[in-house]
């Protein structure tokens, strides 16, 4: 049931966007840009 | 239903049954069943880790409150980009490493096996609570649509899904659910241009928006701070993070998803894909809500959606609600007057009197939120009790009436898909943490791979079958079903995802902090829900806290600290 463990996954770096990290903090400016989004909308729309 | 329709239908249900036994051929063990062996591609689990959280309720119930009240819901899942963060942080690595097939396992080996017992109990009681749910509300829509019974199209569904996920195990889960994500993205765009196609000529798209803002429809982000709020900024950051942080990383459903990746990488994409399109495709879908609501300003919309009512009050209320039904229609052709005579306004830049119409839309649509109020209430009086929500018919009233031939079919096939993919995914994952956190521990511990496969078999098609008859027997009077699914998985969520943190933050604690923890978090989470009027977004967040601070004190007490495994 039970496998050796995959440590050295957690060196691996992601696929694009050079490190985790990297894609972690563009996620984060992500989420901080669509709030920004949807509140302009809100504000925009609210006649 | 056309013959275009039926053919959509049988296709996507022979496609589904075909896809689900082609990937059960190759199941040998428990490994193979429940993590599809580890060898899955990102895009596969993260398809699948987006259908799973979309049910047919999200198409449905989110639709309809979007009709009803705007898209302020759309609060609740902007957390999720981050919960994914943090998941790939955290929650990830610590069950990957540790080469579980449940996330409850994890908590065996950093406490003790009451403290895995307890939490894997709470989740087969929260999810199989909640898993009849997801059959229940397309079972509406088949009701609306062709007068059939709840109970035919609950079986239908019922016995097609456990077919495929018990022959297929997760691998075929997976394959399909990622199949019928694809089509559900496809069905909101389809949703959006049937509507569009359906505006009066000369209306735009942006002649919509701006009329469903003077509604208060874009109305996205409350910056409110009271607690009693369902949905807010703060709600949804705080009391969505947590729900979502718990649903996500400690809920088998979805565990069992990314545990299936072919590497860690693998498996950390999977959600990282789910952080970029998921509030996108949830704006989207509640957007489809607010247009139906635009397009319902030029085709009277029925005063109940859900036709049995109608005809329950011309039987026992025929002239009161005759009388109502009159108002309803002066009312509905006055706020149609009104809007369009706004909008000609609006185009010929007379920002004066359109603000003077705008008055008269407003005074317009309020008299016809009067009448909708006055037949809820005579409902509920000729009912003898509250109705349920009549928002859960709104959409698919909207297809039933508008969609042409084939794009109904298609459109059916969506919500189909919405809801087996959920509920795919569910028992699948109710069968592995009966599996492997009971069966295995308790009462067989020796048997041979063939043994647990068709025992694994046996529990998928029990839990099958059990969630299928609580639908049949307890759907009901639930209000908006998006809030009752949620509201129900955060009576548990909580305490939950406490316990997982104390594992994760305070490396001091210990199994007698834990599961004291635990249980004491449970019990205060019931107290808040019964007793107080706050937001049940923050149940999460009591679950939490009383369990970390609980555990936290316990643990020191107890001074028997287990040391950090994961």
């Amino acid at each position: 049931m039970t496998e050796p463990e995959r440590s050295h996954d957690q060196e691996e770096p992601p696929p694009f966007g050079g490190s985790w990290n990297r894609i972690y903090g563009a996620v984060v400016v992500y989420t901080l840009a669509l709030i920004v989004a949807l509140y302009w909308m809100t504000v925009a729309l609210d006649r | 239903m056309r013959p275009a329709d039926w053919i959509v239908l049988i296709l996507y249900f022979g496609y589904v049954l075909w896809e689900g036994f082609r990937h059960g051929r190759k199941n040998q063990n428990i490994d193979d069943y429940f993590r599809g062996k580890r060898s899955l591609r990102w895009w596969a689990v993260g398809l699948s880790v987006m259908a799973t959280q979309a049910s047919a309720i999200t198409y449905i119930g989110t639709t309809g409150q979007a009709y009803a009240s705007g898209m302020s819901f759309i609060q609740f899942y902007l957390p999720q980009p981050l919960v994914m963060v943090v998941l790939c942080l955290t929650f990830v690595p610590f069950f990957y490493r540790a080469n579980v097939f449940t996330a409850y396992q994890y908590l065996e080996r950093r406490f003790d096996g009451r403290t895995r017992s307890l939490t894997s109990f709470l989740f087969l009681m929260s999810r199989g609570l909640a898993v009849s749910l997801v059959l229940y509300a397309p079972s509406i829509i088949l009701g609306v649509i062709f007068g059939w019974s709840e109970v035919t199209t609950i079986l239908v569904m019922g016995v097609t899904t456990i077919s495929y996920t018990t022959a297929g195990g997760n691998k075929a889960v997976i394959m399909v659910d990622a199949k019928q994500m694809m089509l559900m993205f496809a069905g909101i765009f389809v949703a959006i241009a049937l509507i569009m196609a359906r505006f009066p000529s000369g209306f735009s798209l942006t002649d919509a928006i701006q009329l469903a803002g003077a509604t208060h429809h874009w109305n996205n982000i409350d910056l409110s701070l009271n607690l009693r709020d369902d949905y807010t900024l703060l709600s949804g950051m705080v009391g969505g993070f947590f729900l979502a942080l718990s649903y996500f990383g400690c809920d088998q459903s979805q565990v069992q998803r990314y545990l299936t990746g072919k590497s860690l990488n693998e498996s950390r994409l999977s959600l990282i894909f789910n952080a970029f399109l998921k509030v996108p495709m949830q704006f989207l879908i509640l957007a489809i809500g607010v247009l139906i609501f635009v397009f319902y300003h030029f085709e009277k919309p029925p005063l109940n959606f859900d036709e049995s009512y109608r005809k329950t009050l011309v039987d026992r209320a025929g002239d009161e609600y005759a009388r109502l039904e009159s108002r309803y229609d002066e009312a509905f052709l006055s706020r149609r007057d009104a809007a369009q005579k706004l909008q000609q306004l609006r185009k010929n830049g007379d920002a004066r009197a359109a603000a003077a119409s705008e008055e008269r839309y407003l005074s317009a649509n309020a008299a016809l939120l009067n009448a909708k109020e006055e037949n809820r209430r005579l409902l509920a009086r000729v009912l003898g009790k509250e109705p349920s929500a009549d928002v859960n018919y709104i959409f698919p009233s909207f297809l039933v009436h508008y969609a042409p031939a084939g794009v109904l079919g298609i459109m059916l096939a969506v919500i189909f898909a919405a809801a087996m993919s959920t509920f795919s995914s569910e028992i699948n994952s109710l069968a592995g943490a009966t599996i492997v956190d009971f069966y295995m521990r308790f009462f067989n511990a020796e048997g041979s791979d063939r043994h647990y496969l068709r025992v694994s078999r046996g529990v998928t098609v029990f839990w099958g079958v059990f969630a299928t008859v609580v639908a049949i027997f307890a759907g009901g009077r639930l209000g908006s079903l998006i809030e009752a699914v949620n509201k129900v998985g955060s009576l548990f969520y909580g305490p939950i995802l406490g316990v997982f943190l104390l594992a994760f933050l305070v490396k001091k604690s210990n199994g007698t902090g834990a599961f004291w923890g635990l249980l004491v978090g449970e019990v205060a989470v019931l107290v808040v829900a019964y007793y107080s009027s706050i937001s049940w977004l923050y149940y999460n967040v009591v679950g939490v806290a009383v369990v970390l601070a609980v555990g936290t004190l316990l643990s020191f007490a107890s001074k028997t600290p287990t040391d950090e495994q994961g």
